[in-house]
């Protein structure tokens, strides 16, 4: 391939992993609409709610012109946000459909102040980050921060660096101990998602010894299995029938009492 | 009859609702709204003055949280079985006192109508083997169905092999499955009645909406 060739190749493989996202969170969103019970109903939406982040990410990364609107260090850290808010819908979904309701290293009672910490000490950084001198250090990290900024990064990284495996940790547990086939689904593809993510952030510094172009290239291509397995994720949250057109091409009126059992459809 | 409490399901089912002294299964994944035709269930019965029971392995808290979400008023509230919030407790583990307390409790008030609805089926499909559940299961609706009863299950989609499933609905005389159906790429919800006794085969789908005023059912065309 001729080196003329790698960007728009990249531009190709970006627009294919933002196509596949779109198309992911336009399901969480429809299973987000249909679904009744309130703990199912907010794991779509804030699945949805990743996908979207995702999405950002995606669009901020790809370099696509007209797409990208590198929105830095604030932007990662809504991502953030989503990210965990993602885990604490799951994870309470997963409880739910266990039938015995064990509280998965205690994420009930212990979870939702974690997610509160977080998008707390995350505030007060994006905060820090939107004045002048805390913008010009999270989008270049080149000029000397404030030590409060720095302060600021280090806590908000220190609690996602617990809070995150903490609650990837339930929800793997959670999951496990659920009877829900869907919910098992849903973690394995989040895990194959996950795994796809980690590819696109360290291949490329093994073929970076090759090329420059090779490196972008051959890393963001992991982000199409990395949004495929958030669609599979996504289309997981709950089983989907196909319509059995002989059940109904024959619908009828409303019947009469015939005092006799029907035959299953 | 016994009101579904859902009056254009009520309508599907030949406007009486569920046959008297009959055995309702439910269907459907978790979190598409089985639950919702169970309070319904329950709350009509309550209205017309039957007695209710409701056999649960959550705790009366979650459910009357869940009733409030839906719009269903819960200063009238049936009898508890559940595993806290009741005086007596639903022991997943313990099948044998499950059964003991849902016909003791309805045995208890033999004199009224009795509407028992519940939720520990596929729990304890899920920690039993299939041929005692079979055997235990036709014991407790038969005897139940012994007074003048509308007995209400619900099973999880997705947490049984299908024959499981399968055979547990030959027990039961009328099965409703809810499910997601995917039509292109919208996603819609819809139920079909499987079987009922007492009412000629039901063919075709009803779609179905839930909101805080109530619950909607109407046919659905393709």
């Amino acid at each position: 391939m001729s080196t003329d060739y790698f960007p728009l190749a990249e531009d190709a493989v970006g627009l294919i992993a933002t196509a596949i996202t779109i198309l992911a969170l336009y399901r969480a969103v429809g299973f987000g609409r249909v679904l009744v019970r309130g703990t199912y109903r907010r794991r779509a939406i804030w699945t949805a709610v990743f996908l979207l982040a995702t999405l950002f990410f995606f669009l901020n990364t790809s370099g696509i012109p007209y797409l990208s609107f590198g929105a830095g260090g604030p932007g990662i850290i809504v991502v953030t946000f989503a990210m965990v808010l993602f885990v604490d819908g799951s994870v309470r979904a997963a409880q739910d459909t266990d039938f015995f309701h064990r509280d998965t290293f205690r994420w009930r009672t212990l979870g939702r102040p974690a997610v509160i910490v977080t998008i707390v000490s995350g505030t007060i950084l994006l905060l820090g980050a939107l004045t002048p001198e805390g913008s010009a250090y999270v989008n270049s990290l080149s000029t000397n921060p404030p030590a409060w900024l720095l302060v600021g990064v280090f806590q908000y990284f220190v609690v996602l660096g617990v809070v995150i495996p903490y609650g990837a940790a339930s929800l793997i547990v959670a999951a496990r101990r659920t009877e829900d086939r869907t919910m098992k689904r849903f973690v394995k593809m989040l895990g194959f998602s996950l795994l796809g993510f980690v590819l696109f952030f360290t291949t490329w510094i093994p073929l970076a010894l090759i090329s420059n172009d090779v490196s972008n290239l051959g890393s963001d291509i992991f982000t199409i299995p990395a949004a495929f397995y958030l669609y599979q994720a996504a289309m997981s949250l709950s089983p989907l029938g196909r319509i059995d057109r002989s059940v109904e091409s024959s619908l009828e009126a409303p019947p009469s009492k015939a005092g006799f059992e029907a035959s299953p459809a | 009859m016994a009101s579904t409490g859902v009056p254009s399901l009520d309508h599907i089912l030949g406007e009486d609702g569920y046959p008297d002294k009959s055995s309702i299964l439910v269907v459907g994944p978790p979190g598409i709204g089985k639950e919702v035709l169970c309070y319904w269930f329950v709350r009509s019965g309550l209205i017309q003055g039957d007695y209710c029971l409701y056999a649960t392995h959550r705790p009366v808290s979650d459910v009357l949280r869940d009733m409030k979400g839906v719009g269903i008023g819960v200063e009238r509230v049936p009898e508890w079985i559940a595993s806290s919030g009741s005086q007596t407790r639903c022991d997943l583990k313990d099948s044998t006192s499950i059964s003991f307390n849902i016909k003791e409790a309805v045995h208890r008030n033999k004199e009224r109508r009795v509407r028992v609805a519940t939720d520990v089926l596929s729990p304890l499909l899920v920690l039993n083997p299939l041929e005692s559940m079979y055997a235990y299961w036709t014991q407790l609706l038969s005897d139940l169905k012994q007074q003048d009863s509308v007995i209400f299950a619900l099973a999880e989609d997705g947490m049984h092999p299908q024959n499981t499933l399968t055979t547990m609905e030959q027990l039961f005389d009328g099965v409703i499955e809810m499910k997601l159906y995917e039509e292109g790429l919208a996603i819609t919800p819809l139920f079909r009645v499987k079987k009922m006794i007492g009412i000629p085969p039901l063919h075709g789908y009803f779609r179905f909406s839930v909101s805080a005023t109530g619950m909607e059912v109407v046919p659905h065309v393709h």
